[in-house]
């Protein structure tokens, strides 16, 4: 039934890594990944936001372009581990356009058709730090008709000031958390935040292991990706940003390591497409 | 008729992406971290049941301090909490069935929020095999009180004794033992798993009943108590009768038709005898009976 | 016929109930299979031992070297009796394979024989030399971890290793090392014996 991760071991012998520095507390150290360049720690959240303004518009079209549509499969394959029932409250963080919180109340919907249209109760909270980005998952949510199930905040994944501690079920944050300056602040929010029991969910990019597709992803992230960018959303550097990003995040057992020492308990990855994207999950005990 | 319900059973099994459930790593540390210990804090008057993880520096343990009243009155039970979820998950079978459904009315019981059942990557299956154990060890308990009383002495009545009561642990959740039965056996990964707890559970009935055989008994032995047993199990799922009494009936004449579970002899197969027999010829060619 | 001499088929061994607090629960998981996968292969070895003597002395029992056969024979019983006890008491599963260590063991013994008395003493060595090493390293692994749990195991393999390195000396006395192809001989027997011991762990 379980694997226990080797690898967990080998890290701890890792100690000169890149991947430290993002994992590093910013009040020690002045400075943020912003892909592979430096900046200050206080500039990376102004930068971020820069690459998401620059984007939104184009934000749906772009993913499915660069990722030939696998970004739906990832995301049901999501929704499908978190296995939603009537009555379970999310919190989606960096949530955006909405793609995850759709796609559960999607699947409610399924699940129990009269149940759910006749509740009134909001099901989930979309958290964003990035107003235009939630503006085009609002237009999104009254053309699939939930617009009162939703509740759309503008906020800060690492300080969650609004919500008060142990209200939602799960937490997700899909493709978010890697533009986020500090990721041990984002894990202790989540952590506050969950009910005893509740679920973190994360999907994000990580790390390949296999040599082969690894030459293919890379030389496609670097070649391709930016040129797609600039033809079709017209920016080079935000999608140059994404690219960077995702090679600067720790590797799946360094995160698993992270989300275990802010209080998450039977932490565990799977990975998707080879390890291109993994989904990790912890609960709160 | 027993058979085109099991048949049709998987129908209504309400399992999700059972064929695609990926293996999942898990990270060694937070794995050793889940024994938890229940704590019941008595607080205004009201009960609360509050999680109180053994040795962690988890951000919960600091509020459990402060919000504890009386600590004389806490009752502490160290048990693991997947445990402690599917322990009342079994309550809600009735009403749900053996589904993650219930697991999560289990969890939401306990205080913990519904997501909870997340922790149980064979969902249903998970259920029915803790159920399985935990009868299991009921049975270990109830037998061992039998053989201590003393009033029944004969192997046999205590082997029937044994099988029905480890039916009536069942019989609560008859309605929903059909779908049981074939999350059981019709996948393969689980089916595996249920094979081994029903050899386990007839190597404990045998050897809380006495049995001393070191060769090829032990092995008819068991598996012909597995055999008895599984076909009750099935009989009992279809029968409408009072109390099952047909069942108990259905029982008794299988274990008649065993017999008394009598040893095996051992007797030399043919080719142990031949090869007796060559070896004597060859003694008494090369002459060396003196 | 040979079968009558296997009496401990036919007497009713007493019906003893282990009560199951007894010892068996409160072992830990890891050491339950342990102690089952050493009691298999160790009462599987007794047994087969106790054929193969059988075998020696249908053949070399009325000569000279006789006695010293019956010897080694009635501690061997003495062993089986012993795993017989423990097998019950410790819930371990026997071998399915019974019926094959016998009428290996016997042949072995039979066949040995035929060919001498020192071919006879050469396949002892060559067992006994293989059970001694086998019992060392069981004594091993049980003194690794949690040896305050496996007393009385431990007590009965160190006696037992003891009686088999005996044998083995004694095998060795009685000019084994004469024997025809003493090496291959050997070599054999104790491949032989060490592919039995890996297959009577897991079956």
């Amino acid at each position: 039934m379980l694997k226990i991760s080797k690898a967990f071991f080998r890290q701890q012998s890792n100690v000169i890594n890149l991947s430290i520095r993002a994992l590093s507390t910013g009040t020690n150290s002045q400075e943020a990944d912003f892909g592979f360049k430096k900046v200050k720690y206080e500039e990376k959240q102004a930068k971020v936001n820069e690459v998401f303004n620059n984007v939104a518009e184009k934000y749906d079209l772009m993913n499915d372009a660069m990722s030939f549509g696998l970004h739906r499969l990832w995301k049901n394959q999501f929704i499908q581990d978190i296995e939603p029932t009537p009555g379970m409250r999310l919190i989606d963080v960096a949530g955006g356009t909405g793609d995850i919180t759709f796609r559960y109340l999607n699947y409610l919907k399924n699940l129990n058709p009269g149940h759910f249209d006749n509740s009134r109760d909001i099901v989930a909270t979309v958290c964003d730090i990035n107003e235009n980005m939630l503006n085009v998952g609002k237009d999104r949510s009254i053309n699939l008709g939930f617009q009162d199930k939703i509740n759309w905040k503008v906020g800060n994944a690492e300080n969650l000031i609004l919500e008060k501690e142990n209200t939602y079920d799960v937490y997700t944050i899909a493709f978010g958390i890697r533009n986020c300056t500090n990721l041990e602040n984002v894990l202790k929010e989540a952590y506050r935040v969950l009910k005893p029991g509740g679920r973190f969910m994360c999907l994000e990019f990580s790390r390949t292991e296999n040599p082969v597709f690894k030459r293919v992803y890379d030389f496609y992230s670097f070649q391709m990706i930016p040129v797609m960018g600039y033809l079709i959303a017209g920016d080079w550097n935000s999608y140059q940003y994404l690219v960077e990003s995702i090679r600067m995040f720790p590797s799946q057992d360094e995160f698993a390591s992270l989300i275990s020492d802010c209080g998450f308990r039977l932490v565990s990855y799977k990975n998707l497409t080879n390890g291109a994207v993994a989904i990790h999950s912890g609960f709160k005990f | 008729m027993l058979f085109k319900r099991l048949i049709l059973m998987p129908r209504l099994v309400k399992t999700s992406s059972i064929c695609l459930k990926q293996e999942r790593t898990y990270l060694a540390v937070s794995l050793l971290n889940n024994k938890l210990r229940l704590r019941q804090i008595s607080f205004n008057n009201n009960q609360i049941l509050r999680f109180e993880s053994i040795g962690s520096t988890g951000p919960i343990n600091e509020k459990i301090q402060t919000d504890t009243l009386n600590q004389n009155e806490s009752n502490e039970n160290e048990e693991s909490v997947e445990e402690i979820i599917l322990k009342n998950a079994l309550k809600f079978v009735p009403e749900y069935g053996f589904t993650t459904e219930a697991i999560s009315k289990g969890a939401m019981e306990v205080g913990l929020s519904s997501a909870a059942k997340g922790i149980f990557n064979n969902g249903a299956f998970d259920l029915i095999d803790f159920f399985y154990k935990h009868s299991n060890k009921n049975l270990e308990a109830y037998l061992e009180n039998l053989i201590q009383e003393g009033k029944i002495k004969r192997k046999n009545e205590l082997i029937r004794s044994a099988i029905v009561y480890r039916l009536t642990l069942i019989q609560p959740y008859i309605k929903h033992w059909p779908q049981a039965m074939a999350i059981q056996t019709f996948i393969p990964s689980n089916a595996l798993v249920s094979i081994e707890n029903l050899l386990k559970l007839c190597d404990q009935i045998w050897h809380q009943v006495g049995d001393n055989s070191i060769d090829i008994n032990w092995y008819t032995k068991r598996l012909t108590l597995a055999a008895v047993y599984k076909t009750t199990e099935l009989f009992m799922i279809q029968d409408k009768s009072e109390n099952f009494k047909d069942t108990y009936e259905f029982l008794d004449n299988r274990l008649k038709d065993l017999g008394t579970f009598n040893q095996v002899k051992s007797n030399f197969s043919n080719l142990a005898q031949a090869v007796n027999g060559s070896l004597t010829v060859l003694r008494n060619v090369l002459n060396l009976r003196n | 016929m040979l079968g009558l001499n296997r009496t401990h088929n036919l007497i009713q061994r007493p019906l003893v109930r282990y009560s199951s607090k007894f010892n068996y629960n409160s072992l830990p998981e890891e050491s339950k299979k342990q102690l089952d996968r050493i009691l298999r292969v160790d009462h599987a070895g007794e047994y087969g031992a106790n054929r193969i003597y059988a075998g020696q002395m249908a053949v070399l029992g009325k000569t000279p070297v006789g006695p010293t056969i019956q010897h080694m024979w009635d501690q061997e019983k003495d062993h089986l009796k012993k795993f017989e006890e423990l097998i019950p008491k410790y819930r371990a599963r026997p071998s399915a394979l019974l019926p094959l260590w016998d009428i290996g063991g016997y042949a072995l013994g039979f066949g040995s024989a035929l060919l001498g008395k020192e071919a006879a003493m050469a396949v002892t060595v060559a067992v006994e030399s293989v059970i001694t090493e086998h019992y060392n390293n069981q004594l091993r692994d049980l003194l690794e971890k949690n040896p305050e749990k496996h007393t009385e195991i431990l007590e009965v393999i160190k006696q037992f290793r003891d009686d088999e390195q005996a044998h083995h000396d004694t095998g060795l006395e009685h000019e084994a090392e004469k024997a025809i192809f003493y090496r291959p001989l050997s070599e054999v027997v104790k491949a032989g014996c060490r592919a039995a011991v890996w297959v009577a762990e897991r079956v």
